[in-house]
């Protein structure tokens, strides 16, 4: 398939937008002009969906819609066998072993979640659970909560000492007013830290596994910086370091990007979002190894997670129905194994490629800017790149020797010089020219301080603090972006230059379109 | 946007009344969860109007902009008056419509002032 075929299928790329550019040519006198898709670049926060979809939705409320494993007649049997079919693909498409082990949720966060009340329920004090710095706050609050549930018996045990707060990274300072009661904090979490590239440092693992880490939590790949983490080596890691702890991998961003295998992963627990791989929201999965999903608890209680209910006990379903209670939403399942179906149909690998191509096409061009700061890992040529297709990034004048143009009236060196641009500034100008980026800390606030992008403020950083944006930018992309995306997005980022003055005097802003039509031409050959 | 005019880059390139104020009476922050804006406004009250005004903070050139400007305009006005200021208020002070997506970074501030005008928060040393 290739990219325009399957733009064709995407129908969000029918709505034209009239971008700010465009208006002021008209203002000029200019009548007619081109009127542009929009260039969606926040496929790491949620994809658009295709026609095949969103058709699927319709008609399974049209055709075949009656609640599920309840009714004897033919339409909820119909609907029964939709639902469950997509289990089994689902299954398939991740490579487990039966779809017994698939469990349906709302999404990742709610995998996680599930995760951290059933598993959690074991851990006791002095437990331990390992991050790491690159986590979403999917992937770090629902642990901390747990601490709120972990039995306190222990605490006041033989030693006499409370539980103490074992404060391992910043995450904990971050989180003051969550742990306001925490001199009774008895799970300590700990975090894989992150070397200067944006990966994570694994030589660290020999003393953050101990005899205590119960549980493993970790992302496939960073919603911010892109990287993807070596699961395997790390599941092999912490198996050789004697530990049988819980390896739980968060697979939200990677879903969908790239070809998934759980059995090669060799993790316990994978969690990931439909809305993410081109599926309906409101649906996602949790897969989880057949032994251990049958000897956790259920999570909600309900209809349907039942075999027998009487007044004084329940008998459980049988996976994976144990952890589905209440009514799920059918539709959007049945509609997510269309998704499933758009992605085979493509090929993990074609996406995969497709992808890091606009990648490093991307990262090269903004390279070539001296006033865009990047963060993350360098984008490798071919497969084995361990890079995704998300690339966090700041317009920041003080990482170059770039200047704004002196201001008459008084400006101190500081505010001549070193300035820079909020993410959301820098959004709302690509807005205008029809450029979805995200702006913002991406739900990971302590890999933000990690990033040095929004460190603890201290009393005596508060005069600074202004110039700390606390924030980046993102683009992200999927199979409908093309090149032309991508140079969208640096033509509008020339105009956020140009709409915050940045000095031609100075010469940054011709010397970076230089550079970047030299870095445009050096990709020509790069095939997409 | 047409935000960004000239006067509004000047208020976030070198805002009026930023940094702390070291005998302030009251002092009161706030934070947008959304983007981890936060602002923290210093009041020094006499005689029931604000004598000396101050603000620290981190955020977009909107939400510094506004809590420049917001600064300036109170200045010197009683304290009950602060409760009336309206978001349209705001916005008319720098100078028309945002995005609906930013009205958050337009009226940080007011809401950081609001407070003091329903309850007065005693500065903690």
């Amino acid at each position: 398939m290739t990219n325009d075929t399957i733009r064709k299928e995407f129908p969000f790329l029918h709505r034209m937008y009239t971008t700010r550019n465009d208006l002021e040519l008209t203002q000029r006198g200019r009548t007619s002009f081109m009127k542009k898709p929009l260039a969606y670049l926040d496929n790491a926060s949620t994809t658009q969906k295709p026609q095949a979809v969103i058709d699927a939705i319709v008609d399974a409320y049209t055709n075949h819609y009656a609640n599920i494993h309840r009714g004897v007649y033919d339409l909820s049997v119909e609907a029964t066998d939709l639902y469950e079919g997509v289990r089994a693909k689902v299954a398939k498409f991740i490579g487990a072993k039966s779809e017994k082990e698939v469990i349906f949720t709302k999404n990742t966060t709610e995998s996680i979640n599930l995760l951290s009340y059933c598993q959690g329920r074991t851990l006791q004090s002095g437990d331990e659970i390992l991050l790491t710095q690159m986590e979403h706050h999917s992937n770090i609050v629902p642990w901390q909560m747990l601490n709120e549930r972990v039995k306190t018996k222990s605490i006041y045990s033989s030693s006499g000492t409370e539980g103490r707060i074992e404060k391992s990274f910043d995450p904990e300072l971050k989180t003051e007013e969550f742990s306001t009661s925490s001199n009774n904090k008895k799970v300590k979490i700990k975090y894989i830290p992150i070397d200067n590239e944006g990966r994570l440092d694994l030589s660290t693992l020999d003393k953050l596994v101990t005899k205590r880490t119960r549980i493993v939590s970790i992302t496939l790949m960073s919603n911010v910086l892109g990287t993807i983490n070596p699961i395997k080596e790390i599941v092999s890691r912490v198996r050789s370091l004697g530990s049988k702890a819980i390896i739980i991998v968060d697979a939200a961003q990677a879903v969908g990007h790239m070809k998934i295998d759980v059995s090669d992963l060799g993790c316990d627990f994978l969690a990931f979002s439909a809305h993410k791989m081109y599926g309906p929201s409101g649906v996602g999965v949790l897969w989880g190894r057949r032994e251990l999903l049958e000897q956790m608890p259920p999570f909600m209680g309900g209809g349907d997670m039942i075999l027998s209910v009487d007044f004084e006990k329940t008998i459980f379903n049988d996976l994976p129905w144990k952890f589905e209670a209440g009514t799920p939403s059918i539709a959007d399942v049945i509609a997510f194994g269309e998704a499933i179906s758009f992605i085979e149909k493509i090929g993990s690998e074609n996406i995969r490629k497709h992808e890091t191509g606009l990648t490093r096409y991307a990262w090269n061009l903004l390279k070539a800017d001296p006033v865009v700061k990047l963060y993350g890992p360098e984008p490798r040529r071919g497969p084995s790149s361990s890079r995704g297709a998300v690339i966090a990034f700041n317009v920041d004048p003080s990482a170059s020797h770039s200047t704004l143009r002196d201001k008459p009236s008084g400006s101190d060196s500081k505010s001549s010089g070193q300035v820079p641009i909020h993410p959301h500034d820098v959004a709302s100008i690509l807005s205008d020219e029809g450029v979805a980026i995200r702006s913002g800390h991406h739900c990971a606030q302590p890999l933000m301080s990690v990033l040095g992008i929004d460190p603890p403020a201290t009393p005596e950083q508060a005069q600074d603090l202004r110039w700390r944006t606390g924030a980046a930018c993102r683009v992200s992309f999927g199979v409908y972006n093309t090149k032309e995306d991508v140079d969208r997005l640096i033509e509008g980022i020339e105009k956020v230059k140009k709409v915050f003055k940045f000095t031609k005097r100075s010469g940054s802003s011709r010397q970076s379109s230089n550079n970047i039509l030299r870095a445009r031409e050096a990709s020509r050959e790069v095939p997409i | 946007m047409d935000i960004y005019r000239e006067e509004i880059l000047e208020h976030w390139r070198s805002p009026q009344n930023f940094g702390k104020l070291e005998d302030a009476d009251f002092v009161i922050d706030q934070i947008n969860p959304l983007c981890g804006d936060q602002v923290t406004f210093y009041f020094k009250i006499k005689k029931g109007k604000i004598s000396k005004i101050s603000f620290t903070g981190k955020g977009c050139a909107i939400s510094i902009a506004s809590a420049s400007i917001l600064s300036e305009a109170i200045l010197n006005k009683p304290v009950s008056a602060l409760a009336k200021i309206a978001g349209r208020d705001v916005l008319k002070m720098i100078g028309g419509p945002v995005g609906p997506a930013r009205l958050k970074c337009a009226f940080l501030s007011l809401e950081a002032i609001r407070k003091i005008g329903s309850s007065r928060l005693k500065l903690e040393q």
